[in-house]
């Protein structure tokens, strides 16, 4: 619906499309005059279960398509939903009417989102295939489990392996149909928010998304429960509609199917995803019921499968993007374009300020003490003390792998430093930092604790496999008790714990530095060597992942799609307007980021970094790949933006003219060591820098690139 | 108790190996195309098979008609193979194995010109009689066409299925080869039947002798039976995966193949027909993914059907994700941890979880080595 709409207009259409769903519920369940039902049964439920693929198929896609994680356990986390659900209607009798309906999907839901959690917040950190195979691994789990709950005390009404039946048939197609829609319009409605714009930032280069303020791991997670709690509603409304459920049901392969409706309806459609959902779940069904009379005799369940199969294999190799790629199909107009009337002088960043470079007296802006940096046993950066004054516009120098863009990511928070410490405006963001001795000693306890705990499962699982225990598999708890008898255990748990201690040592000295993210919202913003825009996204939907990471409202109100959001999303739109003006791009606006050439997309990085608002920028090689007109404009940018946003600026830079013609001072670093510092009169007199850099020698230069290939082989890239 | 724990033990590495054979398959696929190959439990699935219609085509005494068109057609596909292979064997120590292929290649070419010329499937007496008078021959027999067929399908698979979306995506790749999948299982329930099937070498004449009973070896004291079959499954095993780790490490195509796995591009600049290697390369995996097949069934006497292959390659793909997946010690390593964990668990009070038990130790050890036991955590570079 149009945003510009008046709210009234809004609530109207949610009220009516209710009652308009509950009537068509009552319409399609009533039986015509002569005492036939209006939708056949089998019809009916062909109806609720297209709705319960859809509602599927649409929250996955929230997790593959919006956020570019590969879930392929879903199944998993519907199967909990449903028998989470069928429990609440099971133990409580008198809740077995419509309320009980809500009452159980509302905790199905809610079960499924704290397996989601669960789940998510471990096996996140993984990518790609590894996350794929964890998620994979979690939904067979979860199925082993409960296709043996009948040997578990208190859980015995769910049948184990014969499934769970007598379940009241509650559902109807108001509540199927209600889900679908509400997972459509959750959708998308998070898909046209500042806050869906992160989903998209991390699904295009989770790193980018981290710098420019997006907190990744919250923003998967957040995806995954969501995801996850729409799965269990539908399981729950599955259950009420199926009455009965099969642990085998939910296997692998229903998990697959899920995946395959998201894919082929195009990864991040709504629309598609739901025309493939509704088609590839009700095809089977009608092609089961069209088994009769004629067809019979020529027709073998098998070919449907193998069809199937052909359908898929080809509708890849024809159409990779899937049904409909990114596209979507809307029934509304395209929310309405930000209102010129919205104001947004917010004081800080308005263009007319204009504060005077290098006080002397006001306190740094960086701080960097002797910062170190070692891969294995490679020191990239070592006394690493950079001190930053507000407003200066500092370069940084040195020949390729001299741990230039280390630097810029032990500033970042993308690297921690293995000693030394970063102070970015008063506050330590990284670097060594230890625990009070309560808090350290706490932690070490803690983790103890944790290992002799894994320790004591680990241990009772290896106890009962190499002695020959019998125990009927009703009493297995039983195992954990006889477990605490058995040297072998008590061997596994002080060994675990005595290593965990060991390694303690290590782990719990310094207080974690500041991801990449926070470092963002403190006021830290970045470009990087290799460009990473959001390749997919536009130009003023990259710009605006800048502002993501320091929304004020919420989630629920992008879901909901309130007033406070919409106000919000103005405001940024047009402060991106505004950086974009500023660089002369605004005719790119809606031009996607791959599309623009070299010079466009290293300037749009800039943009981007503007728009969070830093007080530092960090240019890695702003001018690579740049002509020298462009390299002039350049500089008169970087000055430009430093006089109107109030920054300070430091840059990584090979091109000399540049780095010479516009920075104040130069720090220059050879294997990792600041070798000169001054301005740049000095810096360029300095016999050091002179030997090491800019001498002529051309043999040594050559020699430091085979010394460090990697980072060096990096920078022509 | 110890007696038991070490058979237990032996019972296990057999039971890793096979899945370490099908987990190699996974792993060197992995290893040149970043792409998890699903259809290559269902090719293990199709080993079964295949190795089953041989055997009960000797054990029957005489080879009907399908069974006479799979052996030929893995003869076909054999002398392919080495065809295709004319020109790669430039090393010395490809050139015996180049003199060997060709040998083998004119033989089976003759015999099977001249069996078509006859024109009829009683000319495979020879064979036949052969093979039914001794269960090493039929077993050797059975076994080469299990992995004549599957390391052809496999190809099959890579050139009709695979080539094309290459370079379209990982979520394409992984699709269509959730298709293929399907397409086999399907595809082999719609052809063969979705019937239990189960098949023993002992069925051959000779095999009983060969094969029942356990062999007892008397160490310190302590004297351990093992079933002859698993041992035969065992020492087969291994000889397959030190065979691959040989050609994958010594041969011309194995440093290849490597090359490949490192930069694709690149390889293809230094003169390497990369379509070339890669297709060897599902040929070896698939190959043992059959060999796996066979031994597993033939020899032991499990049950099977049409969908053996989902779980079980799952399992494989496991074992191969965690030992690092494109590492391919990795993949052995994980098959046997695998194997011994299951077979140890399936013996405890905890064995109504043993289906669960795989995945349990995966998500623990990714948990604290988030690239496999033996694989390199790779950063991604800033």
């Amino acid at each position: 619906m149009p945003r510009s709409a008046p709210f009234l207009t809004k609530w109207l259409l949610i009220v009516g499309s209710v009652f308009g769903l509950w009537a068509l519920n009552r319409f399609l369940n009533s039986t015509t005059s002569a005492g036939v039902p209006i939708l056949h049964p089998t019809f009916l439920r062909i109806l609720y279960l297209c709705a319960i693929s859809v509602t599927l198929a649409v929250s996955l896609n929230l997790v593959n398509g919006f956020t570019g994680q590969f879930s392929i356990g879903h199944a998993g986390f519907m199967a909990v939903g449903a028998y989470a659900g069928a429990a609440v209607t099971h133990v409580f009798p008198a809740l077995q009417n419509q309320f009980g309906l809500l009452i159980a999907t509302l905790f199905g839901a809610f079960v499924a989102g704290m397996f989601g959690y669960g789940v998510g917040v471990p096996s996140l950190r993984l990518k790609g295939d590894y996350l794929a195979i964890v998620t994979l691994g979690f939904g067979e789990i979860i199925r082993v489990f409960l296709a043996n709950t009948d040997k578990i005390p208190g859980l015995n009404f769910m049948g184990g392996s014969l499934g769970m039946s007598n379940i009241p048939a509650l559902t109807n197609f108001f509540w199927t149909i209600g889900l679908a829609v509400l997972v459509i319009v959750v959708s998308r409605n998070l898909k046209r928010s500042l806050h869906g714009l992160a989903f998209l930032s991390v699904r295009e280069d989770e790193i980018a998304a981290n710098a420019m303020g997006v907190n990744t791991t919250k923003i998967k997670v957040t995806a995954f429960v969501l995801s996850a709690a729409f799965a269990g509603a539908a399981g729950s409304l599955f259950a009420h509609s199926e009455s009965y459920l099969d642990p085998k049901y939910f296997n692998f392969t229903f998990s697959i199917n899920i995946v395959v409706m998201v894919v082929l309806g195009g990864l991040g459609s709504i629309t598609g995803t739901t025309i493939t959902a509704i088609f590839f779940t009700a095809l089977p069904e009608l092609l089961r019921n069209a088994n009769t009379g004629v067809i019979k005799e020529y027709y073998k369940d098998d070919y449907r499968l193998v069809a199937f199969a052909l359908l898929l294999a080809l509708t890849m190799l024809l159409r990779p993007q899937g049904l409909m790629g990114k596209r979507e199909w809307t029934l509304f107009k395209k929310r309405a374009e930000d209102l010129p009337s919205v104001g947004f002088g917010e004081g800080n960043d308005s263009l007319s300020s204009n504060l005077t470079p290098q006080s002397s007296t006001l306190p740094p802006v960086l701080k960097c003490l002797d910062v170190m940096k070692r891969f294995g046993g490679l020191v990239a950066v070592d006394g690493f003390h950079v001190l930053l004054k507000p407003g200066e516009l500092v370069g940084m120098i040195g020949p390729n792998g001299a741990g230039k863009t280390t630097a810029f990511n032990l500033l970042t928070g993308v690297y921690e430093p293995t000693s030394g410490a970063v102070i970015f405006d008063g506050t330590q963001i990284s670097g060594d930092n230890p625990y009070p001795p309560q808090t350290r000693s706490l932690l070490l306890a803690k983790d103890a604790l944790i290992t002799a705990l894994g320790a004591y499962l680990v241990g009772t699982v290896i106890y009962s496999c190499v002695s020959s225990l019998n125990v009927p598999p009703a009493e297995l708890y039983k195992v954990f008790g006889m477990a605490l008898k058995s040297g072998i255990v008590w061997t596994v748990i002080i060994g675990s714990v005595a290593y965990s201690l060991f390694t303690a040592k290590t782990r719990r000295i310094n207080q974690p530095g500041m991801p990449s993210y926070q470092c963002s919202n403190q006021g830290i913003s970045r470009t990087f060597q290799n460009i990473r825009l959001f390749q997919e996204l536009t130009v003023l939907e990259n710009i605006l992942v800048g502002s993501a990471g320091k929304l004020k409202t919420n989630l629920f109100s992008a879901i909901f799609g309130t007033q406070a959001m919409f106000r919000e999303e103005q405001i940024a739109r047009a402060k991106a307007r505004r950086i974009l003006k500023q660089f002369g791009m605004e005719r790119l606006e809606n031009e996607q980021a791959r599309n623009l050439p070299y010079g466009d997309q290293r300037r749009l990085e800039i943009a981007r970094a503007l728009m969070t608002g830093p007080k530092l920028l960090l240019l890695d090689e702003p001018a690579a790949g740049m002509n020298p007109q462009e390299k002039v404009q350049l500089m008169s940018l970087i000055r430009q933006i430093r006089d109107d946003f109030n920054l300070t600026i430091l840059l990584i830079e090979h091109d000399m003219r540049l780095v010479m013609g516009i920075c104040e001072r130069i720090y220059v670093l050879e294997y990792g060591r600041i070798i000169s510092e001054g301005t740049p009169e000095q810096v360029r007199n300095d016999p050091k820098v002179v030997a090491a850099y800019l001498g002529v020698e051309v043999e040594d230069e050559q020699n430091e690139m085979s010394v460090n290939p990697g980072i060096g082989g990096a920078v022509d890239a | 108790m110890i007696e038991l724990f070490l058979n237990k033990l032996i019972l296990g590495i057999q039971l890793g190996g096979v899945y370490a054979l099908v987990a190699v398959g996974y792993t060197i696929v992995y290893g040149v195309l970043q792409f998890i190959n699903f259809a290559h439990g269902d090719v293990y699935m199709v080993g079964a098979f295949m190795g089953m219609f041989v055997v009960k085509g000797f054990s029957e005494g005489s080879i009907s008609s399908p069974v006479a068109m799979v052996v030929v057609l893995g003869m076909i596909l054999i002398v392919a193979f080495f065809v295709s292979m004319r020109g790669h064997w430039k090393d010395p120590k490809g050139a015996a194995v180049r003199l060997v292929g060709f040998a083998v290649a004119f033989a089976l070419i003759g015999t099977l010109v001249k069996l078509f010329l006859k024109g009829g499937v009683l000319l495979f007496k020879p064979i036949t009689a052969l093979a039914a008078t001794n269960v090493i021959i039929g077993g050797i027999v059975a076994l080469t066409v299990a992995v004549a067929w599957c390391a052809g399908l496999g190809v099959l698979i890579e050139r009709t299925a695979y080539k094309p979306v290459r370079g379209t995506g990982r979520l394409t790749a992984l699709i269509t080869a959730i298709g293929v999948s399907l397409l086999i299982e399907n595809g082999g329930q719609a052809v063969f039947g979705s019937d239990i099937h189960a098949y023993s070498l002992k069925d051959l004449p000779g095999g009983k002798q060969l094969l029942t009973g356990t062999l007892d070896l008397n160490l310190v004291g302590i004297t351990l039976s093992v079933s002859k079959g698993q041992l035969i499954v065992l020492l087969a095993t291994t000889a397959l995966v030190l065979a691959l780790t040989y050609i994958v490490r010594y041969t011309k195509f194995g440093k290849a193949m490597r090359a490949v796995a490192f930069d694709r591009d690149a390889a293809a600049l230094m003169g390497i027909n990369t379509d070339t290697i890669i297709a060897f390369t599902f040929l070896l995996g698939s190959g043992l993914a059959g060999a796996a097949g066979f031994l597993n069934f033939g020899l032991t006497g499990y049950t099977f059907d049409t969908n053996t292959g989902i779980m079980f390659g799952l399992k494989a793909f496991v074992a191969a994700v965690l030992g690092g997946i494109g590492n391919l010690y990795g993949a052995v390593l994980g098959g046997l941890v695998l194997g011994l964990a299951e077979m140890f668990v399936g013996g405890s009070p905890f064995s109504p979880y043993r289906d669960a038990i795989a995945f349990i130790i995966l998500i623990a050890i990714l948990l604290f080595r988030p690239s496999g036991l033996l694989g390199k955590n790779t950063v991604e570079k800033v």
